[in-house]
């Protein structure tokens, strides 16, 4: 029954899925379909929380050496559910501005430190790993030159500019068009292939 | 025994290059130098549907189109994407073209409500006649698709709690009939969704903007004119920039800073929402709002340093790596 009931629904609404967008009698089911999504996709959240929690909270039993962590996010994570619910239900006050200030001036910063850390994973890549081994290699190398000299082009440099352009828009176009239409069939295989049961590693269990 | 020149250059600790490479963005950031780009056809291609649509409503005041700007991005990826939201918002609110705004992740609300608003408030524009923020919509389908009939409906109420019935905006601009232009800014493959469902289905204008390492995915969607056009990464940023500073010089002059303050002084205070900001402006924010209008610009100064330091490190590397290997070769 564990397994054969998601597999029905999976069944059945994947059916209903194809036929409310080609039967139009059936387009009014389909806002009453989104509404469930909505309402299923909110289990996630729970389902996220529970499942953080329970994989710190094991960290914290078991004593790992670094549980320290798993308290700064029990106590983040709460912190911020307190005073955001605190400040949802009384606009204007000062549980409000605390989180707009912790999400303006903690959360944001931090993000972007983790994104601006590329610039020196880069550094080292270009210095240690980016090199013309192979005429492949070589191709790649001089392509990628191109590019960051285009993007950042001036004065006497200009002609990068023009190479770089015309770079994404033919080579770079014909193969990311190749590779969107290879999605694309391999999204219509693997729907086809959960919608007859024959693809179950959505179901866990390894089997 | 020595060693060899190009054995040193591969040992290098990379410690040092991190220090160089820090050094090398710092400089130009501290020292306020700014990129003056050329404008590429994706970019400008985007400036024009926003005129067009000015000059549309021009001609048609009583029934004016919108944009529908969605931030599809969040805090990890706004140092790229902030400026250039910021320039076309100031484009729309510059020409006075109804702006609604949405967020695409719960992240982001704080990130949408805060731009909208900062940038709204340069204008004096006011909250519910000149835009609107309608927060996150949950599910983004349903929403995008709810678009297509009366947006009214499956938003009943905006951020802030109004009933949205009672916003004359949204009195006007309440379906894709009357939105012009849909602006997707994203680090993720949002546009995609947009193309999907609001082009393929509705025949909307999209125009994209995007981080430099997912430009690529979208080039396809430009050539098929899926999408209108595409600001890519922090360049495609600077280029708005510049238009939209053009723009700003040629409409209310140098003096930015005067002009913002003028803004509150000529009218009455009432006329704004507190909620949504507060009509005028302290030293500190009127230095943050002047330091937005060449964000992209400065940073683009910092990645030309960078590049050109990469570039450096690749040719030293792959010489280094030339000799080495052919002194193995007559080994």
């Amino acid at each position: 029954m564990k397994r054969t009931l998601p597999l029905a629904l999976a069944f059945i609404f994947g059916l209903i899925g194809i036929a409310v967008q080609i039967v139009p009698a059936l387009k009014g089911f389909l806002n009453t379909m989104l509404d469930w999504m909505a309402i299923i996709g909110s289990f996630a959240l729970a389902l996220g929380v529970s499942s953080l929690t329970r994989h710190h909270m094991t960290k914290i039993r078991r004593k790992h050496k670094d549980m320290f962590f798993s308290y700064v996010t029990f106590v983040t994570m709460l912190f911020m559910m307190i005073i955001g619910l605190i400040g949802y239900f009384q606009p204007e006050s000062l549980y409000q501005r605390l989180f707009g200030n912790m999400y303006n001036y903690v959360r944001v910063p931090l993000d972007a430190s983790m994104f601006a850390l590329l610039a020196f994973f880069i550094t080292s890549a270009a210095y240690r790993a980016f090199r013309a081994r192979t005429w492949l290699a070589t191709v790649l190398l001089v392509a990628g030159v191109v590019v960051m000299m285009g993007r950042v082009a001036f004065g006497p440099f200009m002609i990068f500019n023009d190479i770089t352009a015309w770079l994404m828009k033919v080579p770079t176009t014909a193969a990311m068009r190749g590779l969107t239409i290879g999605i694309g069939l391999g999204i219509v295989a693997t729907s086809i292939k959960i919608v007859l049961g024959i693809e179950r590693s959505y179901l866990g269990g390894g089997e | 025994m020595k060693t060899p020149w190009y054995e040193k250059i591969a040992s290098v600790d990379k410690k040092i290059l991190y220090v160089i490479m820090f050094v090398v963005v710092m400089i130009p950031l501290l020292a306020k130098w700014t990129y003056n780009p050329d404008v590429m056809d994706e970019v400008q291609d985007i400036y024009d549907e926003v005129e067009e649509i000015y000059a549309y409503n021009l001609a048609n005041p009583d029934a004016p189109m919108g944009i529908l700007f969605s931030f599809d991005y969040g805090p990890s990826t706004s140092a790229e994407l902030d400026p250039m939201m910021m320039s076309v918002l100031r484009h729309a609110f510059l020409r006075k073209i109804p702006v609604v705004t949405w967020v695409a992740f719960v992240d982001s609300i704080d990130l949408g409500k805060r731009i909208t608003n900062f940038i709204a408030k340069e204008y004096g524009a006011v909250y519910g006649e000149d835009f609107v923020f309608m927060g996150y919509p949950y599910p983004m389908t349903a929403a995008v698709v709810a678009f297509g009939s009366d947006v009214r409906k499956f938003l009943v109420k905006d951020f802030y709690g109004n009933v949205s019935t009672d916003l004359p905006l949204l009195n006007k601009i309440y379906n894709y009939k009357s939105i012009g232009l849909i602006v997707t800014v994203s680090g993720t493959s949002m546009p995609r969704f947009w193309v999907t469902y609001a082009n393929t289905l509705y025949g909307k204008k999209i125009a994209t903007g995007t981080t430099a390492v997912s430009a690529a995915d979208f080039y396809p969607f430009l050539q098929t004119k899926q999408m209108i056009g595409m600001m890519g990464g922090l360049r495609g940023a600077a280029e708005y920039e510049k238009l939209v500073y053009e723009l700003e010089t040629e409409l209310i002059g140098t003096d930015t800073e005067m002009y913002m303050q003028s803004v509150y002084k000529q009218n009455t205070v009432q006329k704004w929402d507190t909620k949504v900001f507060t009509p005028g402006y302290t030293e500190e924010e009127l230095r943050e709002h002047i330091s937005t209008r060449m964000t992209a610009r400065t940073g683009m100064a910092s990645q030309a340093a960078a590049h050109f330091f990469v570039i450096f490190l690749i040719i030293l590397a792959n010489l280094g790596y030339f000799f080495k290997r052919r002194a193995e070769n007559k080994r």
